[in-house]
């Protein structure tokens, strides 16, 4: 990078943590163009979150970058070979350009919906990584967001455009396996915490107050920020909602339970960590209940990997005929051989060939057709995951209900469907 | 299909019975840490009695025995609000108020404050909009009213608002205009 654009970069983001302060505002005017772009229209885009998952959307052509980590952004600008993108601390600058069309969004959870609620009201088609959200009311918001402002939002849960998942999928919902019966996740302990999180003091490159964003205030430790914010029931869901995202994904794929609108019953156990500050569970079990058709779900860390086709995760599948080993469910997954050798009948089922998950985002934006991993099949999976946490922390079975989005009978539940915002932050009303 | 670590958790629970506060600050303060975690974990039942020395602990100089008295602390608080344990939910609320409006250690105070917006009703709303005018808690205090239903908690942040520091009754306005959000229009402008 030359000398000046590393001034001008460093003038802009001073400039910009000056705006900070500044109430949430997308002016209305602020809309990319209507209508859907033609097939050799080139997409504009612009990535936000660029550490971590985030270096994997950068695109060589990429208009912009945001991240509130400096050094995430010097990083990502060398990523982006066609043209120099325009640096941003705060998203709120890229969603007020005109010329962009579409924002990948690769934060810590805390930040999913509300950044996807945003783009959406500001014209934008987003990618959004998984966990899709971090509370069942934020998922909800985000499929209003999508459908309202009439956007394609993809969740980056990528197992539903893998090759194996797809034979997994042709595999099951043809009936080999007969009628499920249970699916049982096997997945590793979270991470073991190594400190007490004694605060420290912030980086000069990183605009703190801007990553906790909505969350409730902390002291700044770096095994609370980047990559470690999995381990903070504040930021993160543990793995049950990280890993665990791309697992019930393709359960839910698998099962056909994405457009499931019944009740489901579910209970969680597990322990502590004894030392350090995580505050997710070192352990955990939970067990997912479904109603018409009656099938068990569950999910154990440590669990123990099906010896027949081993894993560090996966997933098997048991029906009344047969059952089936998925291993995985993200870009890693692998199916039995069983699965890769089926040949559905013409006339079966037939799932869905991605192109890949990013092209058929891109795709979708063309034909104004639902992705593969929709925003609303993002929120019907991370729900499960949300359901979980929720029921571990309140240390019962709690019943709940899809068609309404609320528990049944259990009104100190319902206060689980959303965590209120740090102030100036707000679901309503941008 | 319970895994092994599970069962044995149940059946240490099942050994060692009902919790009670005694039992439970015993293990806290002790020095086997086995059995501070299986009482921090198995806390539910221990009840209010429990909550004001749950609190000192989490003040103490121990981070260890800090957190599980935290974890002890919230399993009680979540434990009682399940349905049909309106006294106990009751009696654990006030505890948790006398903490927040206490002198103790901020952390305690903090997670007491966070606590009352699970098992805290309308008996909780007086201390939280109270609890507005300190800086450390103002913001936690907001959160926790913002998340109890009913009409108290809206008197209770409307009252905050027109006593509001300077600068800071928008975010009350935005936490009344918040509650507000339904499934159907949470999302849309």
């Amino acid at each position: 990078m030359s000398k000046t654009s590393k001034i001008r970069r460093r003038s802009f983001l001073k400039g910009a943590a000056a705006t900070l302060a500044l109430p949430v505002i997308v002016r209305e005017g602020v809309i990319a163009r209507n209508g859907k772009p033609g097939a050799n229209d080139r997409i504009v885009i612009a990535n936000i979150g660029v550490g971590g998952m985030g270096r994997n959307h950068i695109r060589p052509d990429s208009a912009a970058l945001c991240d509130v980590d400096e050094n995430h952004l010097a990083e990502a600008a060398k990523r982006v070979t066609e043209g120099t993108p325009a640096l941003y601390r705060d998203y709120r600058r890229i969603l007020e350009r005109k010329d962009i069309d579409a924002v990948t969004i690769a934060t810590p959870d805390h930040w999913h919906a509300l950044m996807t609620v945003h783009a959406c009201q500001a014209g934008k088609h987003v990618l959004c990584e998984k966990p899709t959200a971090k509370t069942i009311l934020e998922g909800r918001a985000m499929v209003n967001a999508a459908r309202h402002y009439r956007r394609v939002v993809q969740i980056n849960a990528q197992g539903r455009s893998h090759p194996n998942a797809r034979l997994a999928c042709n595999y099951v919902r043809n009936g080999m396996l007969g009628r499920i019966r249970r699916v049982d996740v096997w997945h590793p302990p979270n991470f073991q915490p190594d400190t007490w999180g004694e605060p420290q003091r912030v980086p000069s490159t990183l605009d703190w107050d801007m990553w906790l964003g909505p969350a409730p205030w902390a002291p700044y430790h770096p095994k609370r920020c980047h990559f470690h914010f999995r381990w903070f029931m504040d930021y993160g869901g543990g793995f049950l909602r990280d890993r665990g995202n791309h697992a019930l994904s393709i359960v839910s794929w698998l099962t056909d339970n994405d457009g499931y609108r019944g009740r489901v019953t579910v209970e969680a156990s597990g322990t502590e960590f004894r030392e350090g500050f995580f505050d997710v569970p070192a352990t955990l079990h939970v067990k997912w209940e479904f109603q018409d058709p009656e099938w068990t779900l569950t999910w154990t860390q440590p669990g123990t990997p099906n010896p027949r086709f081993p894993g560090d995760w996966g997933a098997t599948y048991t029906g009344d005929r047969d059952d089936l080993v998925v291993l995985a469910g993200d870009g890693g997954c692998d199916v039995e051989q069983k699965a890769k050798d089926y040949k559905p009948p013409s006339d079966g089922f037939q799932a869905f060939e991605s192109p890949g998950h990013f092209q058929n985002w891109l795709d979708c934006i063309r034909t104004g057709e639902k992705p593969v991993m929709d925003v609303e099949i993002g929120h019907h999976v991370v729900t499960l995951c949300n359901l979980g946490n929720i029921a571990w922390r309140l240390g019962r079975k709690v019943v709940f209900d899809f068609s309404t989005e609320r528990f049944v009978d259990d009104p100190v539940a319902d206060r689980f469907l959303h965590e209120p915002y740090r102030s100036p932050w707000s679901l309503a009303g941008f | 299909m319970e895994p092994g670590w599970l069962l044995t958790k149940i059946r240490e629970k099942e050994m060692n019975g009902k919790m009670t506060a005694s039992r439970l600050l015993e293990a806290i303060r002790g020095a086997d840490a086995d059995a501070r975690w299986s009482a921090a974990e198995n806390a539910a039942d221990a009840g209010a009695e429990a909550i004001p020395e749950l609190a000192q602990v989490m003040g103490g100089n121990d981070p260890e025995k800090a957190k599980a008295a935290r974890v002890a602390m919230e399993r009680i608080a979540l434990a009682s609000t399940a349905p049909g344990k309106e006294e106990l939910r009751r009696s654990v609320s006030g505890a948790l108020a006398d903490v927040a409006r206490g002198d103790g250690a901020l952390a305690a105070r903090r997670q007491a404050v966070r606590l009352l917006g699970f098992a805290g009703g309308a008996e909780a709303c007086d201390t939280l909009a109270a609890l507005i005018g300190q800086k450390d808690l103002r913001e936690d205090a907001r959160m926790a009213l913002q998340r109890i239903p009913g009409n108290a908690a809206d008197r209770a942040l409307e009252q905050a608002a027109r006593k509001a520091p300077a600068g800071y009754e928008s975010a009350l306005r935005r936490s009344l205009r918040d509650r507000k959000i339904t499934r159907r229009d949470a999302g849309i402008r």
